[in-house]
């Protein structure tokens, strides 16, 4: 029996629904199991719930206050994955929640079975931009969205938890993007890893040039639809009339939201957003609390006021160290555009001391032209003098 | 085909610059001694000027111009001798099978053979075997910031690259070669590495890519010390597997108490059975002239 899983936190249960009606459309059977990063807020789901404290996170406040919510999402997953595993299911395809299925799925959950880790690259050939490419680069070759794992992923699993549970971060210049770009470590790590390269799944903005006609897309992910940009917050400019076949489907997707109980504008709050005396976190109070690391273990409860206190306390100093190293690389970019400048600079005057010989020459050319005429000229003159004087007198 | 070429036959190669020849010849002549009926080419990312006698080489000394690829002379205009030199890469490995050859072997300038390639390059003859990479590593480290450097150098190590020509390799040459053309920088905060990170892409890419978990392949300074290197005499052996290539990446002979130029984190002194490995490099370049021949001025900046 398939089971698939998902991690929401509470604004994203709409999305949930959606995966799973449209999951269950082609495939009744399948088991869904979704993972709150979130408090309960009461709502029954036609689904299993697997919470916060059941999938081993260790520290697990402090896991909490670490992320945003955007960063808690991912770093949960591997937690989960491992968390069922260890329960006993043979094999689990996570999906992200923000994904519609669109046809059967039994290709890909076929080869879950079969291979200790399955993932689908973004990116399946080689007509693509450079600039699509290089984007993938930064946020990582496979997609973190359908991850499927069976036993004997448990050591890859492992690490992958270990690492994400501090190292989750939107740090693309750091070599992070979330849980992502350390699944580029699988083909190393992974002995018989599944790459799908059938392009049906996982079809989205970032990829539709190759993944031909919607007939033939299963499963297709609506990544970073937030209601606000028009297709994903990653890209606002990316408009839906450019999307050909799927812009129907980016319709049909946020009226199906709709139904699910998803308003536009809507953002629920979480669990995780307040200091225990009500006050909201910042995201650069979180951030602080990262880079400070086993320096927060004074405190268990980070939530806790004295946190708050100490962390504009000695913060400043760990932000200090970071400003310091964005400064070194902004000033080493700087440095080397001077220099490309420079290069460029003399290049110009090389480039136009040319253009002077070049004219100095044409001006040589065309006097010998002239003389030449000229000599010509003269030299015919000399033969027609010549011919007449030559001439046998009638 | 020129004559008694077979489409089976494989060939390796490399390339350097004037400064680094000596390289070059270590590469040669280690891989010829396991390796004596398989041709050795190296492409010259440079300009002879009358520094040496191609003639005399322990390999078959390409030059820039037998490429046939005039993109190249903008490429030396606007890489520096380092980005040039890992730039050509794809453009050598075309140019060897354009030679006739059904498979061919890129291994970088800094490297040792150790033992024979030949069960490596024995999986491009595998059905739908088009590609060979390896990674820089077989297992987690332990170390998040190593771990996260090896995240925006490449997982894929550029020191080995194996091809086999016809349909999906040709292909691939051909894309790496598109995007080498501007994008071989060194800009890790934008995702670029040399020519290495675009290795990271392939097996999405393309079919047929073989990710080569064999410890004894391609053995370097980023997974040392945690594989463990053991030396018997002439044999190397790494995690137990017997030891095929050895890199010395940033090695530098004028400080041969550190494996690297770029980091501090290994010293000769606490390296074990690597130290002899490391003393075995140097007396091959030693005796390939090293001292002599790294005089020569790269022509082409």
């Amino acid at each position: 029996m398939m089971t698939v899983a998902t991690t929401v936190a509470n604004n994203f249960l709409p999305y949930a629904r959606v995966l799973r009606d449209t999951l269950r459309q082609w495939h009744p059977e399948a088991r869904l199991i979704v993972g709150l990063a979130d408090e309960p807020v009461g709502e029954s789901e036609d689904w299993e719930w697997m919470r916060l404290g059941e999938m081993g996170i260790p520290r697990l406040r402090e896991f909490c206050f670490r992320y945003t919510r955007r960063e808690m999402l991912p770093a949960v997953k591997p937690f989960l994955l491992r968390a069922l595993l260890e329960r006993g299911h043979e094999a689990v395809l996570f999906l992200d929640a923000d994904m519609m299925v669109l046809g059967p799925l039994d290709g890909l959950w076929e080869r879950v079975r079969r291979h200790p880790l399955t993932l689908t690259p973004h990116l399946l050939g080689m007509g693509n931009p450079a600039a699509v490419e290089k984007n993938i680069l930064q946020c990582g070759v496979y997609n973190g969205g359908c991850v499927g794992v069976r036993a004997g992923a448990g050591a890859f699993l492992d690490w992958w938890r270990e690492r994400v549970a501090e190292y989750c971060r939107f740090a693309t210049a750091r070599g992070m993007h979330f849980d992502q770009r350390w699944l580029d470590y699988a083909p190393s790590f992974v002995e018989g890893l599944g790459v799908v390269r059938e392009p049906g799944y996982n079809v989205a903005y970032w990829n539709l040039a190759e993944r031909g006609r919607r007939a033939g897309w299963r499963l297709f992910h609506f990544s970073g639809f937030d209601g606000v940009a028009e297709v994903t917050r990653y890209w606002p400019e990316k408009r839906r009339a450019e999307m050909g076949e799927a812009a129907e489907l980016y319709v049909e997707y946020g009226a199906r939201l709709r139904a699910a109980g998803w308003e536009p504008g809507q953002d629920r709050d979480w669990a995780f957003d307040r200091w225990e005396d009500g006050v909201l976190i910042e995201e650069c109070q979180r951030q602080r609390y990262g880079r400070l690391g086993r320096g927060t273990q004074w405190c268990a409860d980070p939530f806790r006021v004295e946190m708050r206190e100490w962390l504009a306390e000695v913060g400043a100093e760990a932000d200090g160290a970071e400003v310091a190293m964005w400064r070194r690389a902004a000033e080493e970019r700087l440095t080397k555009l001077e220099e490309a400048n420079e290069l460029l600079g003399r290049q110009q005057v090389e480039l136009d001391q040319l253009r002077n010989a070049l004219a100095g020459e044409q001006a040589r050319v065309d006097w010998l032209r002239r003389e030449s005429a000229m000599y010509e000229e003269a030299a015919r003159e000399r033969l027609r003098v010549i011919e007449r004087l030559t001439e046998p007198e009638s | 085909m020129p004559d008694g070429l077979q489409e089976d036959a494989w060939a390796v190669c490399t390339i350097a610059a004037k400064p680094q020849l000596a390289l070059a010849r270590v590469v040669a002549t280690s891989f010829r001694r396991h390796h004596p009926g398989v041709p050795v080419f190296v492409l010259l990312a440079d300009r002879v000027e009358g520094a040496f006698d191609p003639a005399g080489e322990p390999y078959r000394l390409v030059a820039l111009e037998e490429l046939e690829a005039p993109e190249t002379e903008e490429m030396a205009r606007r890489y520096t001798a380092q980005e040039f030199s890992y730039a050509l890469t794809p453009w050598l490995l075309q140019w060897v099978l354009r030679q006739g050859f059904g498979r061919v072997l890129f291994i970088k300038q800094e490297s040792l053979v150790t033992a024979s390639l030949e069960p490596v390059m024995d999986r491009l003859r595998a059905p739908g075997v088009s590609l060979l990479l390896t990674p820089h590593l077989l297992a987690p480290l332990g170390s998040v910031a190593r771990e996260l450097n090896i995240l925006q150098c490449g997982t894929f190590n550029g020191g080995f690259v194996a091809v086999r020509g016809g349909g999906e390799g040709d292909r691939f040459l051909a894309w790496w070669q598109a995007r080498l053309l501007e994008d071989c920088r060194y800009a890790p905060a934008d995702g670029l590495h040399f020519e290495q990170r675009w290795l990271d892409l392939a097996p999405g890419l393309l079919d047929g890519v073989e990710v080569v978990r064999d410890p004894g392949v391609n053995v370097g300074h980023w997974h040392l010390p945690e594989r463990k290197v053991r030396v018997e005499g002439e044999t190397i052996w790494a995690d137990g597997s017997l030891c095929r290539l050895f890199r010395f990446s940033g090695f530098d002979m004028e400080h041969p108490e550190k494996a690297t130029r770029y980091f501090d984190r290994l010293r000769m002194e606490k390296m074990g059975d690597v130290a002899q490995v490391f003393r075995r490099y140097r007396e091959e370049l030693e005796s390939a002239g090293y001292w002599e021949i790294q005089q020569g001025r790269y022509s082409l900046s």
